[in-house]
């Protein structure tokens, strides 16, 4: 007899993002990523850093506690750790609660890209304008 | 019942078959009766244009609608029916399928079932790395007295030079393969969803995304099966061909299943691909010029 799937409970998308946004602060805090020494290969190449330079640095001095050492790093990439552990915070506690996100309409997800490219490009720029005053 | 208006994909119910307007868009949405009989073939010669309506004749009768040019039958992929075709059968059928006829066959993907399509993916990504995994370990331990040399005419402060890189290079040890063959399927899982997010942030940008993420993690999901290809031994050609198969597939795939076209599928494709591909080009010319320092070191003190 077949079983009847209807309303058995399943891991959904918001919860596998939760669960790699914990496990990258886990890495992030433990794992000795920044002893991999690894030279970007854009910034080998050209001496500039590319768009996602810092990003490591970044992940791994805020799972330190160091806010501004990350900020200064990469200001994307603390904004997008903060923003990645909080989101896995925030969806262990509505699974506790048995709450539900909030719909987001096409609309909003299309503005929340342009948003994060432009947040991307602003990335870059400054990443581009620190290394041109760096000594 | 419920339908789907093929223009904006959104779903309303309504209770009467054949044609009525989408309360979202305004589209005329044909719903064929499931009941009605096959349509009948068509007149052997349609009368001329200018000939009119022959006398007496009204509107035409009623009868069954004729299916819409979009229209198509979803199903499930075979990986789907995996308990009820055996799992390798449903593995290989699903691979072929991805692989020879993605346009059709994600045009017809029933979307809802991307637990499946994940699945798919990260069995394919393990089987490739533990293939991978193990030749690393063979080409390093036959190669380990080359690249200990070359590793010793590193200068100081090379980027190469740290003890976790020279350990890697050095061929990993038989725990380390280990390691990597159990780690390959959280990293896959890890690969599919965020490659998928990226795809999907790019598609909302060319208004390309109306089926929604759902839709997009299982066509990556599926196309990343064929990741497989890296698994044969040609070191080099092999994850080439697979990575470019996989972008074929995952732009025909995204194009069909999103019904975005595929001129803004490949845009939202290729777009972090060709980012990345910008840090990968400078990469090879770090790596190569590298290359060439250290065997014009050996070559020196060998002379």
């Amino acid at each position: 007899m077949a079983r009847e799937r209807t309303g058995r409970s399943r891991l959904g998308h918001a919860e596998v993002f939760a669960l790699l946004g914990a496990l990258s602060f886990l890495a992030a805090r433990f794992l000795p990523l920044l002893e991999l020494r690894l030279t970007c290969p854009f910034r080998a190449a050209t001496g500039l850093p590319c768009a996602s330079c810092g990003m490591t640095h970044a992940f791994v001095l805020l799972a330190r506690g160091e806010v501004g050492p990350a900020l200064a790093a990469s200001p994307l990439g603390a904004v997008l750790a903060a923003g990645a552990w909080s989101f896995a915070l925030a969806d262990a506690v509505r699974v506790l609660l048995g709450a539900g996100w909030p719909r987001v309409g096409q609309g909003a997800a299309r503005g929340m890209a342009v948003a994060a490219l432009a947040a991307a490009g602003a990335n870059w720029a400054y990443l581009l304008l620190a290394a041109r005053g760096a000594p | 019942m419920l339908a789907r208006c093929a223009h904006c994909q959104k779903t309303f119910s309504t209770d009467r078959f054949g044609v009525q307007s989408c309360p979202h868009c305004g589209s005329a949405v044909h719903l064929a009766d499931p009941a009605a009989p096959p349509p009948a073939p068509p007149p052997p010669a349609l009368p001329p244009a200018s000939a009119g309506p022959p006398p007496g004749a009204g509107a035409p009768p009623p009868g069954p609608w004729p299916a819409p040019p979009g229209a198509v039958a979803e199903a499930s992929a075979p990986f789907v029916r995996r308990r009820e075709l055996g799992f390798l059968n449903a593995f290989v059928q699903t691979w072929k399928l991805v692989a020879l006829q993605p346009g059709a066959f994600f045009r017809a993907l029933r979307l809802g079932e991307s637990g499946s399509a994940v699945l798919f993916g990260v069995v394919a990504l393990s089987v490739s790395q533990a293939f991978q995994a193990v030749y690393g370990y063979l080409m390093g331990a036959a190669m380990q007295g080359t690249i200990q040399g070359m590793l010793k005419g590193l200068p100081e402060g090379s980027p190469f030079g740290s003890e976790i890189v020279q350990t890697w290079a050095l061929g990993r040890t038989p725990g380390g393969m280990v390691g990597q063959i159990l780690a390959a399927p959280l990293l896959a899982v890890a690969a599919i969803y965020l490659s998928a997010a990226v795809i999907h942030l790019c598609l909302l940008l060319f208004r390309a995304g109306p089926r929604g993420f759902d839709c997009t993690l299982t066509v990556v999901g599926y196309a990343a099966g064929l990741q497989l290809v890296a698994a044969v031994p040609v070191p080099g050609l092999a994850p080439t061909a697979a990575t470019v198969w996989f972008l074929v597939a995952a732009i025909v795939g995204l194009g069909e299943a999103q019904r975005c076209g595929t001129g803004r599928a490949a845009a939202a494709t290729l777009l972090p691909g060709l980012l990345l591909c910008l840090c990968c080009c400078g990469g090879a010319v770090a790596f190569f010029g590298t290359l060439q320092s250290l065997f014009q070191g050996v070559r020196g003190s060998t002379i």
